[in-house]
């Protein structure tokens, strides 16, 4: 999990998300809080202790997350009636404005064309 | 589709939505329900999805409602759709494909990968006639054939707003002369593209040709990519050669493909525009101090050195401090024993006559 203010689309290029928390406890504990400073969910781990009530659970009582980011085993272990939980639960956040849900990480760039992906490379 | 959809309209914030290979499963129904939801989200932005796919069940599926959505909903700036499983075919007709295109709110539109047909290409190509916001256009990975290209390219002669185009490439990776020549013109009258890419192409001798003519009149295309057979002839190298000398404006030009020693000539004039040499060549009216500047710029650049006195040796010559056209260099010669008085003499007697009598600099 990244604690941020900068929009995530904005980080991720430029950051290594490894740092997730692999204990999905602290970010369940983490939402609830409702720190105004924490703005910002990346999954990237499941963790063996994930449990979905609770995470769900969590997600409903948060009202500070802005961006969230599913990635890496985080989409590939889950099942689809735990994605379509976790998308519901994520419909109550109403500070939400960036939603993504990626494979890996590094695919985030897929939106980016090939006419500006050579441009960015190259400038 | 229906908690998508619920999420949606509950996020009434989000203006970002960016999902991944997916699978887009539900009724017609849900569908248009999400649609729904699309049309009047008060903040949805930029809307991607790179790899979705339909279930297996659900051929007869349309996503009609969803583009059209897409092309009223008020806020939203960027669509990206990218198609990815069993299906071959684009899920949408080419009905709701022209609203999208013809929206007065998207400026971004990637429809890669999304098995475009026949009749998508040519509301396409309407699209770009008419469309006066549309300023990015991404359609890599589609099936097309040369007809299509051409097209494209004789409606993108009168677009006034696309500003970055990838347009697909044949099935046989090999863009047909007439084809090249549609591209050319196309890039002879339009004046606002700036990025051109046609990855996958194969240009022959013939077809580089056309392409570099049309590169050689643009002055506003910035980066172009295209693929060219690695054994180009003498044809092809002389007319790549022409327009390098004469365009100043590209920035970045990549054949896929080339010979190495291609590529480093390319590289060698593209660096020569990044530096500005169009500055300095463009009008001819260049300043010496402009020209001693970009000396100072590139000093680290042999090779940019090297070109930018060859065409101009004048520049070599030191510069007279009253401004003369020619230098004088008396003043910096090593002292000869035979030359001192002599030199000093000159002085002596009228230091302006040495100035007034300018002489062209030698080598020392």
């Amino acid at each position: 999990m990244v604690q941020t203010t900068e929009p995530l689309s904005d980080l991720i290029p430029h950051t290594h998300l490894t740092s997730n928390l692999s204990r999905i406890t602290a970010c369940t504990d983490k939402l609830r809080q409702n720190d105004p400073g924490f703005v910002e969910l990346s999954l990237e781990r499941k963790g063996d202790d994930f449990d979905i009530d609770d995470f769900v659970y969590s997600l409903k009582c948060n009202q500070t997350v802005k961006h969230v980011c599913f990635s890496g085993t985080f989409i590939r272990e889950l099942e689809d009636e735990q994605w379509d939980s976790i998308l519901e639960s994520i419909g109550h956040l109403q500070t939400l404005e960036e939603l993504v849900r990626l494979r890996f990480l590094f695919f985030l760039n897929f939106d980016i064309s090939r006419a500006e992906r050579h441009s960015h490379l190259h400038r | 589709m229906t908690t998508f959809a619920h999420t949606l309209r509950n996020a009434s914030r989000l203006h970002k939505v960016y999902f991944f290979r997916v699978k887009l499963s539900g009724t017609q129904a849900e569908f248009d329900d999400l649609a729904n939801t699309i049309r009047v989200h008060p903040a949805l932005r930029d809307f991607r999805i790179g790899g979705f796919e339909l279930n297996d069940e659900q051929q007869d599926l349309t996503m009609d409602s969803i583009i059209e959505a897409l092309a009223y909903c008020p806020t939203l700036r960027s669509v990206n759709l990218q198609l990815t499983g069993v299906r071959d075919v684009a899920p949408f007709s080419g009905t709701s494909l022209a609203k999208l295109l013809c929206s007065p709110y998207i400026t971004s539109l990637y429809l890669s990968r999304l098995g475009l047909q026949q009749e998508h290409y040519g509301v396409i190509a309407l699209g770009i006639l008419s469309s006066n916001n549309l300023k990015t256009m991404d359609l890599y990975g589609n099936s097309v054939e040369n007809d299509h290209v051409i097209m494209l390219c004789k409606a993108l002669e009168h677009n006034k707003s696309l500003e970055s185009l990838v347009l697909p490439c044949p099935n046989n990776n090999e863009l047909r002369v007439d084809t090249c020549e549609a591209i050319s013109r196309a890039l002879q009258k339009n004046t606002t593209l700036q990025t051109l890419n046609l990855p996958r192409s194969t240009l022959d001798d013939a077809g580089l040709v056309h392409l570099v003519e049309g590169l050689s009149v643009n002055n506003t295309l910035k980066k172009i990519e295209v693929g060219v057979k690695k054994d180009l002839g003498d044809e092809g190298m002389d007319a790549l050669t022409d327009m390098l000398e004469s365009n100043y404006e590209l920035e970045r030009l990549v054949l896929s493909s080339a010979a190495k020693s291609v590529k480093d000539k390319v590289e060698y004039y593209m660096r020569l525009n990044e530096v500005g040499r169009g500055s300095l060549l463009r009008d001819g009216k260049a300043s010496r101090e402009q020209w001693v500047e970009m000396l100072i710029s590139v000093k680290d650049d042999l090779d940019c050195l090297f070109y930018f006195t060859s065409m101009n040796p004048a520049i070599c010559q030191f510069a007279h401090p009253s401004r003369a056209e020619v230098i004088i260099t008396e003043e910096f010669r090593p002292a000869r024993r035979h030359t001192i008085n002599n030199f000093n003499a000159c002085r002596d007697e009228s230091a302006t006559r040495i100035y007034s009598k300018p002489r062209r600099a030698s080598a020392f």
